[in-house]
């Protein structure tokens, strides 16, 4: 629900007037199989408090106990982020009251987190920022609470909550950017690549699912403007529930403007936190605070600090994938792309998927070509990622094949893709119901063509006189005839040959 | 003289050699609660049915050549700051009241493994803030020697349990003083054990760098032999020490030889002065007379800074209180109060912690609240925190010097109820000689050191070692107590409670 | 050292999530600061040098592995709930965000 409106300046005059300043701050959930701090289940799902235990559900005498994969996992995303990591560190307790957290305080890092002083490099149409991050550290996911009784199933407005403890305790790291600064008109695309370059890296390394849509990677956004040249960071406002890379854009592009409209009319930034509303890509504002938290922040008495050995960095260091970015080099190598056909797809996030693709049995030319024009068209018109668009890249696959083994043309597999995205079924069930398949017969093929020839004698003429091209009138009519489902070059040589 | 007036070394051979079950003694354990608690008041909740089940298992375990353990039958009280699947488990406050955990703290699966029956829970000041028991919502204990006063905090429930001989054996909490200060309050023997000898997996957390579950006993072979059941190392408490427990029985049996030739006893010039009683001294000051005697070098020795070590303790565990008690919220478990109209969650967590915590209670949350301040964290909970290395420096110079430190438990006898409570400064005050111990995770040990000469009521005498030399204060113990019983013609008990025919 | 004035007491009760009544904040104040005076005296004692202590025993590396140990059913994680529904805890409706 978008609060009273919000004056927008236009994004063009945002940037002649500030420069935008950006921090993000990016929770990726492990795929660990148990929690941080106890052996509880953690899942995904599973049905209400079914994966608690007296720690995680903060019952009065029980005691942490930190899970060795999360740690390795929180020193390889760090490593993976050329990050330091740190010889000596120590969990702290992050003071508040909050019903999804059982124990009243969050046991996190907080002056002492695993690995700071890192960067990543991103490239946005051809130019390449350098995020630097300032830390990465290890906490605690909170319980799920869901709302009762308002309209819109938010908090406001509900009359009581129900709360659900699987999710609390299971591992999270925080990774969280320097101030990005120097990115101009490309800030929103800066902040997309980053959060789609950090999910890259952490997908590679297999320590999390990075779904956004799931929860299991959130972003939050912090921006502010400061006037153009000036130097200095403004006020900033921070915007959660950004659930998409899309998602991330708008919110940066949509506060630019909305912070512009308040500094142009004479006014200040409040610093909250606002809440991204996917339906319209704008914010609102939460609930008010009314002074800034106090976390009481004290290292956690109940657990030892953790200091990983160099011995053990180093070993981790060694099972380290390869940087997205040399991949993409190799990439591009043995899928024989231009530079420009290797960034677009780049930019439209479709390394990974063509990748998948060309591994079911599709020519990377093949791969591209769907993915980029046909399903991109589709998932733009759909307002989702290329990911989330339906499709997956062995179905892509199959109809690819389909196309080579003379089953579909193109014109027929983009209505096989219109089975997939309403949710049809497979391919070869699309094809089935809704009878697509090519002609494989000649017999048919020839009895179309006698009939066509028939009707324009003319035609034939021309074509015994040595007018191939004239045979084009005959296969738009067999064309129409089969209803499309016709092989185009092999009606053409049928032709040909009938004639010669 | 009935079975509850032998010490439980002795129950334990009574049951190995078949001169009794362990229905029997828990019965007649039983028996004297029924007859006396109504007025003393140590326990919170008595589980007379489980107790006598767990005995008949033992018993039957015995009869198949199988028991469990030295101890397998001899019944237990546990001081209600413990968690035990089943039973009510209330650290003394309202705001558990009925809480029944699902889940057994470490400590009571090893008691439960041994085969030792559980009597029942302990009364204790709320939460384990007090020395005195008065700061239980539930009422306070009284001191089997005079029941118009106060049997020491905050586990003044389960020494007088034993010193009232309800029990042989119970379980204690110290965090400041609070198993060895009531020991002192009540003529009986507790220790605190090495910090991370002895799980905290199970036990409701006032300060979490300080607390340590320990034994309570009329002996230090009983102690000895509670303390190795208890202790070694937990996976599940992250801070529990790798060592294992041992040679602390050896000790105290050696120790009752009484030769300490060759032992280095230092006594704390900061533990001594106007702030000691001098009946207190009076008794102290014999105790020294007899470990010469028995061969031991005294020597004075200085911990300078002891003298901040209150200000530091009452920093640190508020602190770590404040942030503990945080889940207390009427949100998951615990007593729930609901304002009128149609209040928020905010609401009724203020509402129900006002409504279930006591005083002393919100005292030290709001300190600790303070202490832990953006703007006050360095002045106060971290510069309490560097008191904490100095006095840990501080002890390892001593132990340079002496092989273990002593000094009187407490500064006074046991007052009258309600004489200081109103006066928390004052309370505080009781815990000098014992914190120091805490903040540096070093054991110490609280034997009966006779009654004082000016009222009768029990005195105590305090012992400690460097970390993980825990057999010392066996060894040094025991000595003293042997010595002491000799003169006493056997253990010192309170009138009301004396085995008939006794002296 | 200052001295705890009504309102700070107030202010620290309430991060505290602890609803003390005027009679009480009466009662309480003064004792707090008599503790408070007697602990001021720490002030300076330790100089910058002073490492902090967290834990008397040091220790470090304390891990457990990423296996799956049997928790609590719902029952037994509900049992003591002021109120629940649907096998989840049931609390009064909530004021603040999400941290």
């Amino acid at each position: 629900m978008t609060e009273t409106l919000a004056t927008l300046v236009d994004f063009d005059e945002v940037l002649e007037k500030f420069d935008p300043a950006m921090g993000l701050e990016v929770h990726v959930e492990l795929n660990t199989n148990t929690k941080m701090f106890c052996g509880c289940p953690a899942v995904f799902g599973g049905a209400p408090n079914t994966n608690v235990c007296p720690t995680c559900l903060g019952l009065p005498g029980a005691m942490p106990a930190v899970n060795a994969k999360a740690v390795e996992s929180a020193i390889r995303i760090g490593l993976a982020l050329n990050c330091e990591i740190a010889q000596w560190c120590r969990f702290a307790r992050k003071n508040y009251f909050y019903p999804d957290m059982p124990k009243n305080f969050q046991t996190s890092q907080y002056d002492e987190p695993i690995a700071f002083e890192g960067y990543l490099d991103v490239e946005v149409e051809g130019e390449t920022f350098r995020i630097e991050i300032e830390r990465a550290h290890m906490e605690e996911d909170t319980g799920k609470a869901t709302h009762v009784g308002g309209s819109t199933g938010r908090i406001q407005g509900a009359d009581y909550s129900l709360i659900d403890y699987n999710r609390a305790g299971i591992p999270l790291i925080e990774i969280v950017t320097k101030p990005i600064l120097n990115t101009g008109a490309k800030a929103p695309l800066v902040a997309k690549a980053y959060v789609s370059a950090l999910r890259d890296l952490v997908k590679a390394l297999g320590v999390s699912d990075v779904r956004m849509d799931q929860g299991s990677m959130r972003c939050d956004v912090n921006l502010s403007l400061a006037p153009k040249g000036a130097g200095g960071l403004g006020t900033r406002s921070e915007t959660k529930n950004v659930n998409s890379l899309r998602s991330v854009e708008r919110a940066v592009r949509y506060e630019m403007s909305r912070h512009a409209g308040i500094l142009l009319a004479g006014g200040s930034v409040l610093q909250e936190t606002r809440h991204f509303h996917e339906s319209d890509g704008t914010t609102s504002s939460g609930r008010e605070k009314s002074d800034a938290e106090d976390y009481r922040y004290f290292p956690e008495p109940d657990l030892v600090p953790v200091a990983p050995s160099r011995e053990w960095v180093e070993e981790l260091r060694a099972t380290l994938p390869e940087p997205p970015a040399e991949r993409r080099v190799r990439l591009q190598a043995d899928w024989g792309f231009t530079d420009l056909e290797m960034r677009d797809a780049i930019n439209a996030d479709a390394i990974d998927l063509i990748e998948e693709t060309v591994a079911a049995g599709a020519a990377p030319q093949a791969a591209r070509k769907w993915w980029l024009s046909e399903i991109s068209r589709r998932a733009n018109e759909a307002g989702v990622d290329l990911v989330d668009a339906g499709v997956s890249p062995t179905q892509v696959a199959e109809v690819q094949k389909l196309i080579d083994a003379g089953t579909l043309n193109d014109k027929l597999a983009r209505q096989v893709f219109d089975g997939l995205f309403a949710g049809e079924g497979t391919p070869a069930e699309i094809i089935e119901k809704r009878g697509l398949a090519l002609v494989s017969d000649d017999g048919p093929l020839l009895a179309a063509i006698e009939d066509a020839l028939a009707a324009q004698p003319d035609i034939a003429e021309k074509i015994r006189g040595g007018n191939v091209k004239a045979a084009g009138a005959i296969v738009g009519a067999v064309m129409k005839a089969t209803r499309g489902q016709a092989d185009a070059a092999r009606v053409q040589q049928l032709i040909v040959e009938r004639l010669s | 003289m009935s079975w509850i007036h032998k010490t439980a070394a002795e129950q334990a051979a009574a049951l190995a050699a078949g001169e009794v079950t362990s229905v029997e003694l828990t019965q007649a354990h039983l028996d004297q609660i029924a007859a006396t608690d109504g007025e003393l008041h140590a326990f919170l909740h008595v589980d007379a049915e489980g107790a006598l089940a767990q005995a008949a298992a033992s018993d039957e375990r015995r009869a198949a050549g199988s028991p469990l353990h030295e101890l397998d039958g001899v019944p237990i009280a546990i001081k209600d700051v413990l968690t035990t699947e089943g039973l009510p488990t209330t650290a003394g406050s309202r705001i558990l009241e009925g809480w029944i955990p699902p889940y057994d703290g470490t400590v009571t699966t090893k008691i439960k493994a041994a085969g030792l029956p559980i009597l029942g829970k302990t009364n204790m000041d709320e939460f384990a803030m007090g020395s005195s028991t008065e700061n239980s919502a539930y009422g306070p204990t009284r001191n089997p020697w005079d029941h118009g006063r106060i049997p020491g905090g905050s586990g003044g429930g389960s020494a007088a349990a034993v010193g009232a001989f309800q029990a042989p054996l119970a379980i204690g909490s110290d965090t400041g003083g609070s198993i060895r200060q009531p020991g002192a309050m009540t003529g009986t023997v507790g220790v605190k054990p090495t910090y991370g000898s002895v799980s905290r997996y199970g036990v409701i957390a006032l300060a979490n760098s300080l607390d340590q579950l320990g034994p309570c006993t009329r002996t230090v072979l009983d102690s000895a032999l509670l303390h190795e059941l208890i202790g070694g190392h937990d996976p599940r408490d992250s801070t529990s020490v790798p060592n294992q427990v041992t040679g602390l029985v050896d000790a105290a049996r050696a120790g009752a030889a009484r030769d300490l030739g060759g032992l280095k006893v230092g006594i704390v010039t900061e533990l001594q002065g106007d702030a000691w009683n001098a009946d207190v001294v009076e008794r102290f000051d014999e105790s020294i007379a007899l470990l010469k005697e028995m061969g031991a070098d005294v020597v004075e020795v200085s911990l300078p800074s002891f003298v901040h070590a209150m200000a530091a303790y009452y920093l640190i565990l508020p602190a770590e209180c404040s942030s503990n008690l945080a889940k207390f919220d009427a949100m998951r478990y615990g007593r729930r109060v609901t304002p009128e109209g149609s209040p928020s969650a905010e609401e009724v967590m203020k509402v129900s912690r006002d409504a279930g915590f006591g005083d002393e209670v919100k005292r030290r949350i709001i300190i600790g609240t303070y202490a832990l301040s953006s703007g006050y964290y360095d002045a106060f909970y971290g510069q309490a925190q560097k008191i904490r290395t100095l006095i840990i420096e501080d002890f390892k110079k001593a132990f340079e010097q002496v092989d273990v430190l002593v000094s009187p438990t407490a500064p006074s006898t046991a007052w009258a109820i309600g004489e200081k409570a109103d006066d928390p400064l004052a309370m505080y005050l009781q815990d000098l000689a014992t914190i120091p111990a805490n903040l540096a995770g070093v054991p110490g040990i609280s034997i009966p050191s006779g009654v004082s000469s000016a009222d009768g009521l029990p005195t105590g005498i305090q012992f400690l070692a460097p970390v993980l030399e825990d057999a010392r204060l066996y060894r040094v113990g025991a000595a003293l107590e042997s010595a002491l019983f000799e003169q006493w013609g056997g253990q010192i008990t309170p009138a009301a409670y004396a085995p008939k025919g006794a002296n | 050292m200052p001295e705890l004035s009504r309102d700070e007491v107030r202010h620290l009760a309430d991060l505290a999530r602890i609803d003390l009544s005027d009679a009480e904040l009466e009662h309480l104040a003064p004792q707090l600061n008599v503790i408070l005076e007697s602990v001021a005296s720490i002030q300076g004692v330790a100089g910058p040098d002073v490492p902090a202590t967290s834990h008397p025993i040091p220790m470090t590396n304390v891990f457990r592995e990423d296996v799956v140990v049997p928790g609590l059913t719902p029952q037994q994680a509900l049992a003591a709930a002021p109120a629940q529904e649907d096998d989840k805890f049931s609390v009064p409706r909530i004021l603040g965000d999400e941290q």
